[in-house]
């Protein structure tokens, strides 16, 4: 039991869960019936039977290994983690610049940068950089904030 | 071909046809290093302005940015682990470690020399033997191409650290990945749960700058930071010593053969020629056991075989008209635009046009150095920031990267996906590399396999009795699939005794 609260077989057990949610989900949808090859599901059967397989080996493999417990560092990961979706899709409605900034001078800060200088001016310059070389040199414009054109 | 040289010549040396190979080249590398452009986008982006110049400028200013943007992906893969063009993926398993461990001038060196070594042979080779190579590309049917693609999968046994079962769960992961979306024969729906967005499938782009620069950043963010940084020491390019090739020449000369070789065969690409050729070194490098730790070998392997591609892939463009990848079919569009029939009667029709292209393009591979060094003093200062400048630069790019590619901001939601789930798996020592490969070779192993099955009737056995090539091809698979085994056989028989 003591194996299960490590993450290997948690993540086996969970990979397998979703194989078999996907090779399930294969049968009850509705393809044209067009003989093997034809058939759209043909080939995803195949590689799903294979992961299958391999995955039940993966959990026995997983239940009966031990590890050794590594560092971690749960709070910049955790900002990554929730930072990261939030990030890009502030990206297509405030802009590339507007949502670059913030995030950046989060990262930096759950990485220990304390200096204001440091923490706001590293992603003002690499995003104010990246935005003046895509939208203004290359001309293939990143996303606009919805106040100006300009980033 | 020898006797329009000085006219070819005539057409190369003359202000804007040198203007045309230098800040081409220049350009190429530079838009290869930025993370998501690739060399197809390169490409495309640069082919307008080519409507306004005389046909062999515009064909060599094309040539210059290809050849370019396949070094440029190895400069962002060693110095920040994310390939700046998926032909560059592979490049990453031994690029990066080397620059972790304070060697990052000397990894570009070895990329540099490799590359244009790939470079100039397919140059030559292009050359030499375009009309005799494109007729024997010719020869490759679904079945053949099946046979091919199953031999590249093999280097999922070869990249698989730590764990083969991982590796082999990864490589299929990336195979099914590879299926989401339009079926490619009938274009049903396959696995997008109402999402029309996944229509198209998953950006493969997004997947790898996901699984490689989003998942690097995680793990790097979970452990202490190097406060170190082994970057602070790069100056740039450091070309390795005539005697540290000693037991590598061998590498590289197959590399560049694999490269040709599968430069040549439509359809199959870059990437596919760096990952067999990466799998083939490491069976076959007497430094195999450093491979994936910071092996030059990897690098070589690597950036040989994807230059070598950009000849290889303009053989059966320019002498059939069937474009070699997707950058050769930009290419394609713009030779036909100015007026020139790619195909058989191509070279006899132009010859000087021919020679001022081929000479050409063996110049942008020599040129390749000096401009691949200026690229590299570049980088250098942007490379000693702090570690945590660092990570948040790549985020930040890693994000224009993937925008770049589609426009579509759902990538960028699938690039973050990709990267959680990767950060996931590899701190549960699930290798990165196999899941990329399965997604690299996936669509062209279906869409084989079904064509091949249609045309055999459903027959698999069929595959390999009337086809040669593929029987040949379907024996390698077998050998670099068993010789592991045998390895280890030896290996331990040698303990015992």
């Amino acid at each position: 039991m003591g194996s299960l609260t490590r993450g290997g077989p948690i993540v086996a057990i969970l990979l397998l869960a979703a194989i078999s949610g996907l090779i399930l989900s294969t049968f009850g949808a509705a393809f044209a019936d067009l003989g093997d090859a034809f058939s759209p599901i043909f080939f995803p059967r195949i590689i799903l039977t294979v992961l299958l397989a391999l995955s039940v080996l993966n959990v026995v493999a997983e239940l009966r290994a031990s590890s050794a417990p590594r560092t971690f560092l749960w709070r910049p990961v955790i900002v990554l983690v929730i930072g990261l979706p939030i990030y890009v899709l502030a990206v297509d409605v405030v802009g590339f610049f507007l949502a670059s900034v913030p995030m950046g001078a989060a990262m930096l800060l759950s990485l220990g940068i304390r200096r204001p200088t440091a923490f706001l001016g590293m992603p003002i310059a690499a995003a104010g950089t990246i935005v003046i070389l895509f939208n203004h040199l290359l001309v293939m414009p990143l996303p606009a904030s919805p106040f100006t054109w300009w980033f | 071909m020898l006797n329009t040289l000085p006219e070819a010549l005539s057409i190369i040396f003359t202000l804007e046809g040198l203007l045309v190979l230098v800040l081409g080249t220049f350009l190429g590398i530079v838009l290869g290093a930025l993370p998501g452009i690739g060399s197809t986008v390169a490409v495309a982006m640069v082919m307008p302005f080519t409507l306004t110049m005389g046909q062999a400028p515009a064909i060599l200013l094309l040539l210059a940015i290809y050849a370019g943007s396949v070094y440029g992906g190895s400069v962002s893969a060693i110095l920040i682990n994310t390939p700046g063009t998926p032909q560059s993926a592979a490049t990453c398993f031994d690029g990066f470690p080397m620059a972790q461990r304070g060697e990052a001038g000397l990894a570009l060196g070895w990329a540099t020399v490799a590359s244009i070594i790939g470079g100039v042979v397919s140059a030559i080779v292009l050359i030499l033997a375009a009309p005799t190579l494109a007729a024997f590309a010719l020869n490759f049917g679904p079945i053949e191409t099946f046979a091919l693609v199953l031999l590249g999968l093999t280097c999922i046994v070869s990249v698989s650290e730590g764990s083969m079962l991982k590796g082999l769960i990864a490589g299929t992961i990336g195979l099914f990945l590879a299926v989401v979306g339009g079926d490619p024969i009938t274009g049903e729906a396959r696995f997008t749960f109402g999402q029309f967005q996944l229509l198209a499938g998953f950006d493969l782009l997004a997947v790898v700058i996901g699984v490689f620069a989003i998942t690097e950043v995680l793990m790097r963010v979970s452990g202490p930071l190097d406060s170190s940084n082994r970057l602070t020491d790069f100056k740039g390019v450091v070309l390795p010593r005539f005697r540290d090739w000693s037991g590598r020449v061998k590498v590289l000369v197959k590399s560049v053969l694999i490269g040709n070789g599968i430069g040549i065969l439509p359809g199959t690409g870059a990437a596919t020629a760096a990952f067999i050729s990466y799998a083939e070194a490491k069976r076959s490098s007497p430094n195999r056991a450093a491979f994936g730790r910071g092996e030059p070998d990897g690098i070589i392997a690597s950036e040989a075989a994807n230059n070598a591609v950009t000849g290889g892939a303009l053989v059966p463009t320019m002498a059939l008209g069937i474009p070699g990848d997707a950058v050769t079919a930009v290419m394609l569009a713009t030779l036909t635009l100015h007026g020139i029939t790619p195909g058989v009667r191509l070279m006899s029709d132009n010859p000087v046009l021919m020679g001022a292209i081929f000479t050409g393009f063996l110049l942008i591979n020599l040129i390749l150095l000096p401009l691949g060094m200026a690229v590299g003093k570049i980088a250098a200062p942007i490379l000693r920031l702090p570690e945590a400048f660092m990570l948040v630069g790549i985020v930040l790019l890693s994000t224009v990267g993937v925008y770049f590619v589609r426009g579509n901001p759902f990538d960028l939601l699938v690039m973050v996906t990709a990267g959680i789930f990767g950060f996931i798996l590899r701190r549960q020592g699930y290798p990165m590399a196999p899941l990329v490969i399965g997604m690299v070779l996936g669509p062209t192993l279906e869409i084989s396999l079904r064509q091949g099955l249609i045309l055999t009737n459903g027959s698999f056995g069929a595959f390999y009795a009337g086809h040669p090539i593929a029987l040949v091809l379907g024996m390698i698979t077998i050998v670099m699939l068993a010789l592991p085994a045998v390895n280890r056989m030896r290996a331990r028989q040698g303990a015992d005794s």
